[in-house]
């Protein structure tokens, strides 16, 4: 069918006398006449008013171009879909979950999603894509369980939009290495970080590749994010930056040889330290003490293994004790144990009363972070003076290196013990609620409810919560920590008819709903595969 | 049904929400109450300890649903009743089965009364029509009856004389010239909408002050607004006849100038019963109102149709809140709809709502080239359609500049500007054909509503 050429030139012709005005351009109607026009000519003759004429033919063609519409038609076939991912969708109850989180509900559990999903093999709904997309873009730390969460379609869809480039082709070792070319700052530093999970090898040798090109700032970042998968194999590579001539980059470079026990690095900095240690007997009881011969200067092979020659500023820190509290911080702490046949209590002891032991304590805290000695970490939080290192030494709380390098279950059993220890324990012991502060892990369920005990015998003796802080951290801190089974004991039983009641109750609801919600994560993901 | 989800979907604000997911907690309650019916829980009730004296009374009947609540809030649901909701969806097991106390047994019955009440008179109005047979009220009614005649005829003639003058103001325009239009203060649309108001034509005056955006609009935009103001002077027009046309396009000519039809008298119409699938609600801010659109689509009687809810403005400005949060999309009924009289009805109330059905995704169009057919019949036949719905069966959505959704012959209609969602559509679909439910306003598609794995998502 072909259309009549005047009926498709009425409406331009309308809309062009319209603007102008009639007034100055009257309306001409092309003079060929389809159906169209004929109904337009009988229009404009009824009508003496010009621009009355022109609405009643505008509105006539209107329709008609209205009617006629027909939609734009592509020969090409429509692009790839997404291919299917093997995962099931997570359950509805789930669904419904995330949706809340999502909508800024209990935000801090989103991670508990998502390692959830990961735990069970599941997936995220569709819908919910763009915006965890969007929040791995925010934070890199949440990429892992996002990438797995969203699977397939998040992958594909990441690829219609530059912002989400980081998901593009998933978590692939091939993927980060293609960003790891590509990709600009923040999200290469984040590929390479999570390529040394997967191949620390292949990770190592993406950085050497390309290090010659690198700017300062961003060597420092790629040495410092080998920690990652950290090896042996690693050494000579970390050796070589110890001779970079950026200061960042030669510190970090120490600092990850420091951490492995078969480096040169760690062989060097043990040689100097027993030249300035050693044991001996002195005073009327003949007690075992060490004997320290500071270091005489830091020359430059010291520099070179990372020993910072300049005290922090306004620390009050000698340069002696600055140097020697680095490089015993370099030496696997069992190097003492082992040279003088004595457990780590008895040289913590040999040690008290030295006029060099904040330097030493502080040393061995960094040591025992560093080479991952249980039996030093037990004895420094056993041991009451280390916690007296001031901060500007920058070593680890003894209560962060007990938490950190004790197994999960002996710190489990070690703060039950501390926490059964007297009623006022939580007000009293600073650095029971420090270690438990500095606990990522989720609590037992005994250890739970002996806190929980704890808790509720406070706001019973009526404690205000206001003053609280290290207590009102640790309820924040419950909301994450208490397990599943615990929950009960932190949802009921509190004493409400305490004066103090008042000041505890915003805080137990919202710990309440936090850990409600919690449950729910945990019940929906059991729900059977509908 | 009811999950802690759908529960806070009611709420008519994040603040009424967040507040009520604070008081989902058994300490905040002293009584907690469950009905057991033969078949299944429908009412709770709750007394709460607010600040004052006496704990506040709270009532939820879960079949409708339906809120009371002794508080002073305005809210609707008031938080209580969101609370108590909730706390029943996260666990039941709290509340105490058993008899409804006074306090809330009467608010049941009130309610169910009002129920039957409202049955008898569409049985009444069923059986006949001009109940005359009282004849205490007889005389009453009569001088009632004169004095709304009076006043219907006081409001045709302001209508007339306020479409008179949108009439030369119109022709005014065009004899001026668009380009002229186009640099004219905002104030001189708004001041021809507001005289409309006043003379009782708010249809009318709600078409003047969306042209009044027009010229802003970017390429385009003299065909745009020639064609609005074609359809406006062809409305007029119209009016101007209005004894000489059929009576559902005089009853559409009514309409768009602003008249409305009471509820009863459209009860009292036949209505269409169907199941009707809840295909897309959409919330916008028009004129100190917020105004709900809910989509329903028709399985048997495979047409759309269209609800309004209209609440004013609150001070939170949650533009997107349901008006009226019982149409969840994705859901469907067995149900009676009235259908506001029209050459091409789409405006409905609901007359009757038997029960939720289940719905399936396999309805509407199968092409866009149906689709577009559809629309054009509507179009031929009643010139002033703002949007139709569009319910394609499988819509593929693509990245093409512009956005558009295509079907598998290829046909394609692009995507509406306004749409924020195009990231969460394209997630969804996977680039697979999927349902899709839109509004075309013979220019774009704004997309309401899209299936996908985990069921009905609705987009903004």
């Amino acid at each position: 069918m072909t259309l009549p050429r005047t009926d498709l030139s009425i409406w331009p012709a309308a809309a062009n006398a319209a603007l102008l005005g009639t007034d100055r351009a009257a309306l001409t109607l092309p003079s060929d006449d389809g159906p169209l026009g004929a109904a337009c000519a009988g229009l404009a003759r009824d009508e003496p008013d010009p621009s009355a004429a022109l609405l009643r033919i505008a509105a006539a063609a209107s329709a008609y171009r209205r009617c006629g519409w027909l939609p734009a038609r592509t020969e090409e076939p429509p692009p790839a879909a997404c291919p299917p991912d093997p995962h099931p969708l997570c359950p509805t109850a789930a669904t419904g979950l995330l949706r809340r989180i999502l909508q800024g509900e209990h935000e801090s559990l989103l991670t508990v999603w998502l390692a959830l999903a990961a735990r069970h093999g599941v997936r995220a709904p569709a819908d919910t894509l763009r915006d965890l997309l969007d929040l791995g873009r925010r934070d890199p730390g949440l990429r892992p369980l996002i990438l797995a969460a969203g699977g397939t379609r998040a992958t594909w869809l990441a690829g219609f939009n530059e912002d989400w480039s980081y998901a593009v082709g998933g978590a692939t070792a091939d993927a980060l290495v293609a960003t790891l070319e590509t990709g600009t700052g923040p999200a290469r530093l984040a590929a390479l970080q999570q390529l040394r999970r997967l191949d620390p090898e292949r990770g190592r040798a993406e950085v050497e590749k390309s290090w010659a090109q690198e700017s300062p700032a961003e060597r420092a970042g790629f040495v410092a994010a080998l920690i990652h998968g950290l090896g042996a194999e690693d050494e000579p590579f970390l050796e070589r930056a110890l001779d970079d001539r950026r200061k960042e980059v030669r510190q970090q470079a120490a600092g990850l040889l420091a951490k492995l026990p078969t480096s040169a690095l760690v062989t060097r900095m043990v040689t100097r330290a027993i030249a300035l240690l050693s044991l001996g007997k002195s005073g009327l009881l003949k007690r075992t003490r060490i004997i320290v011969t500071p270091p005489a200067a830091a020359d430059t092979a010291l520099v070179r293994d990372g020993v910072d020659p300049k005290p922090p500023a306004g620390s009050g820190i000698g340069e002696r004790a600055w140097w020697l509290a680095q490089i015993v911080g370099a030496v696997p702490p069992s190097t003492w144990t082992s040279a003088w046949s004595l457990d780590p209590a008895a040289v913590l002891q040999a040690a008290d009363g030295n006029e060099w032991h904040d330097s030493l304590v502080a040393g061995w805290l960094v040591a025992t972070e560093r080479h991952r000695d249980a039996a030093w970490a037990r004895a420094l939080w056993e041991n009451e003076r280390t916690a007296q290192i001031a901060p500007q030494w920058g070593a680890p709380s003894p209560e962060r290196v007990f938490t950190a390098v004790v197994p999960a279950e002996q710190v489990d059993a070690e703060l039950r013990r501390a926490i059964d220890g007297g009623r006022d324990v939580l007000q009293q012991n600073h650095r029971l609620l420090a270690a438990i502060l500095e606990w990522p892990h989720e609590w037992s369920d005994a250890l739970a409810r002996a806190i929980a005990g704890r808790l509720k015998e406070l706001a019973d003796h009526g404690v205000p919560l206001t003053a609280e802080f290290g207590v009102r951290a640790l309820l924040e801190r419950c909301g994450h920590a208490v397990p599943i089974s615990a929950i009960d004991a932190f949802s009921a039983g509190w004493p409400e008819h305490s004066d103090a009641w008042p000041t505890w109750a915003p805080t137990i609801d919202t710990l309440a709903s936090v850990l409600r919600f919690r449950n729910e994560l945990h019940l929906a993901f059991e729900e059977p595969q509908s | 049904m009811w999950t802690a989800e759908t529960v806070l979907a009611l709420a008519p604000d994040p603040a009424s929400a967040k507040a009520g997911r604070e008081l989902a907690t058994r300490r905040k309650w002293t009584v907690l109450g469950k009905s057991v019916d033969a078949e299944s829980t429908s009412a709770l009730w709750g007394a709460c300890q607010g600040s004052g004296k006496d704990p506040y009374l709270t009532r939820v009947d879960m079949s409708e649903p339906a809120f009371k609540c002794s508080c002073p809030s305005r809210k609707f649901p008031c938080k209580h009743a969101l609370g108590l909701f909730l706390l029943y969806v996260q666990s039941s097991g709290d509340f105490a089965a058993g008899q409804p106390p006074e306090w809330v047994a009467e608010w049941l019955e009130s309610r169910a009364a009002r129920a039957t009440k409202r049955g008898e008179r569409e049985a009444r109005a069923a059986e006949s029509p001009s109940d005359d047979n009282d004849p205490a009220s007889a005389p009453q009614r009569e001088k009632s009856a004169k004095q709304a005649a009076a006043r219907a005829a006081e409001r045709e003639r302001r209508v007339a004389a306020g479409v008179a003058d949108l009439g030369l103001w119109l022709r005014d325009l065009v004899r001026q010239g668009l380009s002229a239009a186009a640099s004219r203060p905002a104030s001189s649309w708004e001041t021809m909408a507001a005289r409309l108001v006043d003379a009782q034509a708010p249809g009318a005056a709600r078409l003047v002050r969306q042209m009044a955006t027009i010229p802003a609009s970017g390429d385009g935009w003299p065909d745009r607004l020639l064609d609005r103001l074609a359809r406006l002077h062809l409305l007029l027009e119209g009016f101007g006849r209005i004894d000489a046309l059929p009576p559902d396009l005089a009853a559409d000519v009514r309409g768009q100038l602003g008249w409305t039809i009471p509820q009863e008298a459209l009860l009292e119409l036949d209505g269409v019963r169907d199941e009707w699938a809840i295909v897309g609600r959409r919330v916008t801010e028009e004129d100190r109102l917020r105004v709900q659109r809910t989509w329903l689509w028709g399985r048997a009687t495979r047409r759309g149709a269209l609800l309004l809810h209209f609440a004013p403005v609150g001070a939170t400005r949650s533009e997107t809140k349901p008006v009226d949060p019982t149409f969840v999309p994705g859901t469907a009924f067995d149900g009676t709809l009235a259908f506001f009289p029209s050459t091409v009805p789409l405006r409905a109330i609901v007359k009757e709502r038997a029960g939720v059905v289940p719905w399936t995704s396999d309805h509407g169009y199968a092409s866009v080239a149906d689709a577009i057919t559809a629309v054009a019949d509507a179009d031929s036949r009643m010139p002033w359609i703002e949007s139709h719905p569009v319910l394609l069966r499988q819509a593929i959505p693509t990245t093409t500049t512009p956005w558009r959704v295509r079907d598998g012959s290829g046909n394609w209609l692009p995507l509406s500007q306004r749409l924020r969602d195009r990231f969460r559509l394209l997630a969804v679909s996977g680039g697979s054909a999927v349902p899709l439910f839109g509004e075309w306003d013979g220019e774009s598609l704004m997309p309401l509503t899209v299936w996908g794995d985990s069921g009905a998502v609705q987009l903004l």
